[in-house]
């Protein structure tokens, strides 16, 4: 049920995005109310029961998991507050098993969210800058490969699962225009998002610290 | 020498000294291959045994069901020294041991009991003199009880001889 209601938000966001009234603050990048925003960053996935039960099944986990993206849209809905569809990826993670004949067993997964945030910022006084907080909700895409041996002879075999989940997530950032419709953005922050759990009951946690920049594009000024 | 030559002699040379590593000894250590109701690459040689998943539908390892139940694998070779590592779910009352059997004679010549719950790990390097030349790794379960094996893995060191 959890998980029928969380698809429900993004769906009902679009409508209520189009159907918002234009009250946005004029006082932010000259008033546009639409903006998108594209970030890479860092982030680090806590350790949890469910990777030191990998650990203890022999898995290694390969360096080079810590990359983050974020994509997001914006509605400025009222002065100072607005609205984001936002994307990120959470977590990506592969670990490996030495197999004792040919290739290493492999275990993979990435999660992404789709979260609808609300944003409160203040904006300089030029509108040039502005800082903000912003809390969001919504599910968890999570999708985890196994890749192993079922005989001497063969090669490895894939196992794929898909698991949809939740999260919420907390960040703060800062953006500046450096051009009438172009800007960038640097946000940090912590999201919380079970997400894959095992046969033996350990849970993972995909969220964790995240570091992103990034640029924003803005347009569509109020009438 | 220039570099051509090098890139040419320091492999050879790693290869000739033994600076490479060829560790595992045991096929299948992580029980992951089955041939029907049996584990292909271990010998079932009493008893009962069945395939189950691990933390993952599509990680295997093996229980011992009932008893007594007796599975072992012969070393691909014998080195001087092996390092085990094994991973089991195993309840104390199972009386479960592993066990080596030097050159193959129908005695165990080295034994440990295993009796952690929860899908631990265990490890023992066990040195042997140099005129052993087979190595047979057993399971043997005792009595009533789960026993549930993940991995049975045993490597020789590895070392460089220069």
């Amino acid at each position: 049920m959890l998980c029928k209601s969380i698809f429900a938000i993004p769906i009902g966001l679009a409508c209520f995005l189009s159907a918002a009234p234009v009250q946005a603050d004029q006082s932010f990048a000259d008033g546009q109310t639409w903006g998108f925003e594209i970030g890479f960053g860092a982030g680090w996935a806590p350790d949890t029961a469910y990777t030191r039960r990998l650990d203890a099944f022999g898995y290694s986990p390969n360096d080079g998991g810590h990359y983050r993206m974020s994509f997001a849209v914006e509605k400025i809905l009222l002065p100072y507050f607005s609205l984001l569809l936002q994307t990120n990826l959470l977590d990506n993670q592969v670990l490996y098993r030495p197999s004792g004949l040919g290739a290493d067993d492999r275990f993979d997964w990435n999660s992404w969210s789709l979260d609808v945030h609300a944003r409160a910022f203040v904006p300089t006084r030029n509108g040039r800058f502005r800082g903000y907080v912003q809390f969001g909700v919504g599910p968890t895409f999570t999708g985890s490969h196994l890749y192993t041996r079922t005989s001497a002879d063969s090669g490895q075999v894939r196992h794929r699962e898909f698991k949809v989940s939740y999260n919420v997530a907390g960040l703060l950032g800062i953006e500046g225009m450096v051009a009438k419709h172009f800007g960038f953005f640097l946000q940090g922050g912590y999201f919380f998002a079970p997400s894959l759990e095992n046969l033996l009951g350990d849970r993972h946690q995909s969220g964790g610290g995240v570091l992103i920049a990034g640029f924003t594009g803005r347009f569509k000024r109020n009438p | 020498m220039n570099r051509f030559t090098l890139l040419v002699l320091l492999p050879a040379f790693l290869v000739t000294t033994g600076s490479y590593c060829e560790t595992d000894i045991l096929e299948d250590p992580g029980f992951q291959f089955w041939c029907g109701a049996r584990p292909c690459e271990w010998e079932v040689e009493e008893g009962e045994v069945r395939q189950v998943p691990t933390w993952h539908d599509y990680d295997y390892a093996i229980e011992l069901v009932g008893a007594p139940v007796v599975i072992s694998q012969r070393a691909k070779r014998g080195p001087n020294c092996v390092r085990i590592e094994l991973i089991a779910d195993v309840e104390p009352s199972a009386m479960l041991f592993v066990e080596i059997d030097f050159d193959d004679d129908g005695s165990a010549d080295w034994s440990s009991p295993i009796n952690r719950q929860g899908f631990q790990s265990m490890s023992w390097e066990i040195p042997s003199a140099s005129s052993v030349r087979t190595w047979r790794f057993i399971l043997r379960k005792a009595a009533e009880g789960r026993a549930v094996i993940a991995q049975l893995r045993a490597s020789s060191e590895c070392h460089s001889k220069s």
